[in-house]
């Protein structure tokens, strides 16, 4: 009896606990909403905490096509990009597929929560749909892809670098297709970020994509001299390096600068045609 | 451990952490105190249209010749590194601004002149009271031009995560790079600080914020590193139309100058000695500043203008005197800052407002010969 009466004692004081954790979570929510950044990253620390109460009242907030809340859904986007539930990746999909989301920089937010949860197939395919017509997110888009040496990846940089002329969208291709080829700088502060990140675990638990191989990261002479044979480059290699050649006449010197310098640096290493 | 060893000890921790303690200037009125109008539409793209032009043109000296570093317009690795290069690990610790043009063979490094629009002018949410008398006032800047050299990658809300920017990036994607100027409002009178939208120069010292490492987990580069901003500035300059009508249009300047700017060179692990007397002098005295004030539109002459005492800095200094005269047939106005006679370190400012009535070049009145009252 004194067992289930305490029992019963707990559930009462229960409730009125949940209670105050709803609160929390609706004035954690309204926190989204504010201008102010110290609210919004309070509240943004709680709703991180909190992912399994967070996860449903975000991606509804994220369904909420009102120019008003536009803020809000950047927000919700982000949050439930940082959250690492994979049934967000759907609601996000549905979102940009939709047509309804009108702000760009919302479209960008998902698209970067989309990177992180390492849905690169859902970007790939939103881009190859036609649908977005802004630069700043076509540049978000590149920017996603960054270093990611899968063949679909590749082409997809290599048509977005092709097809445009916006300089915010070559800028983004040229750095993103940059990742794949150069080889990746000692940075004990890009290693230590790399080996904490969710991104690699999240990719890699989905199974959707296969690992990309690893960029080249020796020069194609080893130490005793010997010019080692240079890789054969695959079809979407092929259609970056065409890419980085219109670019290097591009109108704008900084870009073609660029793409002149990575084309000289990725011919050491592949045959080119 | 005894109460005497924890106490401290406890006491040292908190101070740490509770970083929002820079207290506001007692002076300030307290309607600068909350959150200001912010607006991501601003810019060049809406201010120099139909045959709109620069309002504040910088004359003399070219401040930002002998440059030694240029931000590309490009994503570019180079940029994140020299960031990360210059911010030591913890580095809100060894001193949180680190100059972008590090050289070795000076003791500071120059002062440099950024022109852009504001698109917020606020105090800051909160800032560490060992590094700050008063809590800074912010403007954050959009600009076009020479202005992208001066902004990292971090810079870029479309690249990396910058909370306080969020509600302009999602008011205008397309807002590009930002810079932020930060001012410690004890050597700063808020009053004098740039409306919304108001064209705006800036001198001063050009850093990186070496506390807030900026992130994006959307690809592999996981750090885009620090943001650039002008911390703290010696001159901030702003332009803002009035009256706006076709008979005539009326401006306002507000010229702020001041070469101390708190104690942002506080070793923060030593902040409780440093800071007493702790402050970052830029180097103003030495020489003269001219600078061009203009109508907004081509087309116009001076026909009146007034100068007056802006609201003074906080700490003592020493006036700074100025000369205001037409130039250019009338179509301008020059505005020198006399500072030559001070010693480049000296605690130097000045605070002025200058307004100006502009009237179509072809109206009736003398012309070249307006005096400043």
């Amino acid at each position: 009896m004194r067992v289930s009466l305490r029992i019963r004692l707990l559930g009462l004081l229960a409730v009125p606990a949940l209670l105050l954790g709803a609160d929390k979570l609706q004035d954690a929510l309204a926190g989204l909403k504010s201008k102010d950044a110290s609210t919004y990253e309070k509240a943004a620390e709680f709703l991180a905490k909190h992912p399994q109460q967070a996860r449903d009242p975000l991606q509804k907030l994220l369904q909420q096509y009102d120019d008003k809340d536009a803020l809000t859904r950047f927000r919700a986007a982000k949050l439930l990009g940082d959250l690492n539930d994979q049934s967000s990746a759907e609601v996000m999909k549905k979102v940009l597929f939709s047509g309804l989301e009108t702000n760009a920089a919302v479209r960008v937010e998902i698209i970067r929560a989309l990177a992180k949860l390492g849905r690169k197939d859902v970007i790939i395919a939103y881009s190859n749909s036609g649908l977005e017509k802004s630069a700043t997110v076509t540049a978000a888009i590149a920017l996603a892809l960054q270093g990611s040496a899968d063949e679909d990846s590749k082409a997809e940089l290599g048509r977005l670098l092709s097809a445009t002329d916006d300089e915010r969208v070559s800028r983004a291709a040229v750095f993103a297709i940059s990742k794949i080829y150069k080889p990746v700088r000692e940075n004990p502060r890009n290693a230590m970020a790399s080996k904490s990140s969710g991104l690699s675990k999240a990719a890699s638990s989905r199974g959707k994509l296969p690992a990309p191989p690893p960029p080249p990261s020796t020069t194609p002479d080893d130490k005793a001299g010997n010019a080692k044979a240079k890789l054969e480059p695959t079809a979407a290699d092929q259609a970056i390096f065409a890419a980085l050649k219109a670019k290097g006449e591009s109108k704008n010197p900084a870009i073609t600068k660029e793409a002149a310098a990575l084309l000289q640096e990725i011919s050491k290493i592949y045959k080119q045609p | 451990m005894n109460a005497r060893a924890i106490l401290p000890a406890l006491c040292l921790c908190y101070c740490f952490t509770v970083s929002g303690c820079a207290p506001y200037p007692g002076r300030v009125a307290a309607s600068l105190k909350g959150p200001q109008l912010r607006n991501g539409v601003v810019g060049p793209a809406t201010e120099t249209a139909g045959g709109s032009r620069e309002m504040i043109v910088w004359n003399a000296p070219d401040l930002n010749n002998g440059q030694t570093w240029a931000f590309s317009p490009n994503y570019s690795q180079d940029d994140i590194d020299r960031s990360l290069n210059l911010c030591p690990p913890a580095g809100v610790l060894f001193g949180e601004w680190k100059d972008v043009e590090k050289n070795q063979s000076q003791h500071v490094a120059p002062m440099r002149l950024i022109h852009g629009w504001s698109a917020a002018s606020q105090f800051a949410g909160s800032d560490f009271w060992g590094t700050h008398r008063y809590r800074d006032w912010n403007v954050l800047l959009v600009g076009s031009g020479g202005f992208e050299q001066f902004a990292a990658p971090a810079n870029d809300p479309n690249f990396a995560d910058w909370s306080e920017v969020q509600d302009l990036y999602v008011q205008n994607p397309e807002i590009g790079r930002i810079i932020e100027v930060e001012w410690d409002s004890g050597f700063f009178a808020p009053e004098m600080a740039p409306q919304l939208g108001d064209e705006t120069v800036v001198v001063g010292r050009w850093d990186f914020d070496c506390g807030h490492e900026s992130a994006t987990k959307s690809g592999e580069v996981k750090t885009t590193g620090f943001r650039s901003e002008m911390h703290a500035p010696a001159i901030l300059i702003s332009a803002h139309i009035t009256k706006n009508e076709p008979s005539s249009l009326q401006t306002r300047y507000k010229i702020f100058a001041g070469s101390r700017s708190g104690p942002l060179d506080t070793v923060p692990l030593l902040f409780f000695f440093q800071r007493l007397w702790g402050t970052h002098i830029n180097q103003l005295g030495g020489q003269d500043y001219s600078i061009a004030l203009q109508a907004p539109q081509d087309g116009w002459r001076i026909a009146s203008c007034t100068s007056e005492e802006g609201t003074p800095p906080g700490g003592r200094s020493k006036k700074i005197e100025t000369q205001l005269q037409p130039s250019d047939g009338g179509k301008s106005l020059t505005l020198t800052l006399l500072s030559k006679p001070f010693n480049s370190g000296a605690r130097v400012g000045r605070s002025m407002i200058v307004n100006a009535v502009w009237v179509p070049e072809n109206s009736p009145g003398r012309q070249g010969a307006v005096k400043c009252e």
